[in-house]
């Protein structure tokens, strides 16, 4: 299952933290 | 829809931290280093939030699947994690039936071979592939050590 994250910082930091890249998926609403 | 599908959905799971942003209503301070002109974009990031990779719009599942591997191979590159770097690259440059991602994959697959050598004929023997393989493709054109 994917939890994706909604908080940079978080993500970075778990980057870290697991040797892991973060994959961003950026989009817009509408 | 290339995230309802099992093996991405796995491969995310597995190997990444994933984010997910929206360009106009997530803080400024986080989007706008990112350089995203057009949603929606895949980015590949380091622990530092340096994009690394970037890939715009969606794509189907077996091209987002070379995707992430050609996306975590250029992180592995920067954080010097060569030998990680070439197994992502020629997985993906010696995939059959070739991927059209093949051609991109040999270039990198060359590169990190070369970083972790600084062998220029061990770079030259994956390049040479390339050039013989896809001699039109663009990445062949840049595949030049002469």
């Amino acid at each position: 299952m994917v939890v994706w994250l909604r908080d940079l910082p978080s993500a970075l930091e778990q980057a870290q933290h697991e040797r892991r890249p973060v994959l961003a998926y950026v989009w817009k609403d509408g | 829809m290339t995230f309802s599908d099992e093996r991405v959905r796995a491969a995310i799971a597995e190997r990444f931290v994933p984010l997910s942003l929206d360009l106009f209503r997530d803080p400024r301070e986080w989007v706008r280093p990112l350089g995203v002109l057009w949603t929606p974009t895949v980015l590949f990031l380091d622990c530092r939030g340096a994009v690394r990779y970037a890939s715009p719009d969606f794509l189907p599942p077996d091209l987002f699947l070379d995707l992430l591997d050609l996306g975590e191979g250029h992180v592995a590159l920067h954080w010097a994690r060569f030998g990680e770097a070439q197994q992502l690259f020629r997985r993906v440059a010696q995939r059959e039936p070739a991927t059209p991602w093949a051609p991109e994959a040999f270039y990198w697959w060359g590169v990190a071979v070369y970083l972790a050598t600084r062998s220029r004929d061990e770079l030259e023997q994956v390049w040479r592939i390339l050039r013989e393989r896809f001699p039109d493709s663009l990445w062949a054109a840049r595949a030049r050590t002469d």
